[in-house]
């Protein structure tokens, strides 16, 4: 967790609380050092910030954290004691995620910590999740498009001009995967001296 | 202590009864205290009210933390006044809060006698 506080001793007493509940804690004085911590790609993904911070006031970077498009939630807590429903607005529509009124009580802030928590391990779930389907969507290979079929031998021909069999060229662009067979068709053209063993092999089969 | 100038069990609340955290406070605020009077008091000579907005805001934390909260609200007083521009308000809430915050290291300083025995030590 990454707390930003200038006055040392809210900032303590929070560092302290934090620690106690079993969280690694950050520590910064200033907006900037602040935004520079969270703005590394390995930085803190929850971070508690005081409103009014020399440099960049904890409000600034919300906005500028949630106008970036680096990967990676930051779930933003915003503690002050700035406590009108003017203030609380202006937080949520900056980007906060939680806010919070100095001075806290221990157990409420680790509660909410503890929300958060579970809301970037949901959010860090569904990422896998996103990366998984990407992977799979990356294996299958899709048919589209205008594909030139000769209309007499049926192959296709490819993007460099060569001509391959029909089910060459499906296999070659699709996961499917052919067993050949006879169509009924074919078969009374073809073979009609086998065609009435191969239609009694069928129906016992059960498929007819 | 019910003096009004620090809640002792707000105050052991927000340490979770932790002596060492505490002494460490106080001697902080001890260090701290000279050094952000006067900036405060600089602001205030200088005509500056977003200054003095900035650091009466956050005397005004440092207080609330403390569970010093008559000192807080007069810090509170002179976020107000340097909203509105008012020096003359500011200066007289200064000096009301020079001699709260004096108060509230005393206090700080004998308030663990009752709960753990003995004083803290002067740094």
């Amino acid at each position: 967790v990454l707390i930003a506080d200038d006055d040392p001793i809210s900032l303590r007493l929070l560092e302290a609380t934090l620690q106690r509940a079993g969280h690694e804690v950050v520590s910064a004085r200033t907006g900037a050092e602040a935004l520079d911590l969270l703005s590394d790609v390995d930085g803190p993904k929850l971070a508690i910030l005081d409103w009014m911070m020399p440099e960049i006031d904890g409000v600034e970077i919300c906005r500028l954290l949630r106008r970036r498009s680096a990967p990676g939630y930051i779930y933003i807590v915003m503690l002050t004691s700035r406590r009108t429903k003017e203030d609380l607005v202006e937080g949520f529509e900056a980007g906060a995620d939680d806010y919070l009124i100095k001075p806290f009580e221990p157990l409420e802030l680790c509660s909410r910590i503890s929300v958060g928590e579970r809301l970037l391990s949901l959010q860090s779930a569904l990422g896998d999740k996103v990366i998984e389907l990407e992977s799979a969507l990356s294996h299958v290979k899709q048919l589209q498009g205008l594909i030139p079929i000769c209309m007499h031998c049926k192959n296709i021909r490819d993007d460099g001009a060569t001509w391959h069999r029909l089910e060459t060229y499906i296999q070659q662009h699709s996961e499917a995967v052919f067993t050949h067979s006879l169509c009924e068709k074919c078969l009374q053209t073809h073979y009609p001296e086998h065609e009435e063993a191969v239609v009694d092999a069928t129906q016992k089969n059960g498929r007819g | 202590m019910e003096n009004g100038i620090v809640d002792p069990i707000r105050l052991f609340d927000r340490v979770a009864g932790d002596r060492g955290l505490l002494e460490e406070l106080v001697e902080m605020y001890s260090g701290k205290r000279p050094a952000l009077l006067r900036e405060l008091e600089s602001a205030i000579e200088s005509g500056d009210a977003t200054q003095v907005h900035r650091k009466a805001h956050r005397l005004k934390g440092t207080f609330s933390s403390l569970a010093a909260e008559a000192a807080a609200a007069t810090a509170a007083r002179i976020v107000e006044r340097a909203l509105a521009g008012d020096f003359a308000g500011m200066r007289r809430e200064l000096d009301v809060l020079a001699v709260e915050a004096e108060n509230v290291e005393q206090e700080l300083r004998g308030i663990d006698s009752q709960a753990w025995g003995d004083p803290i030590e002067a740094g």
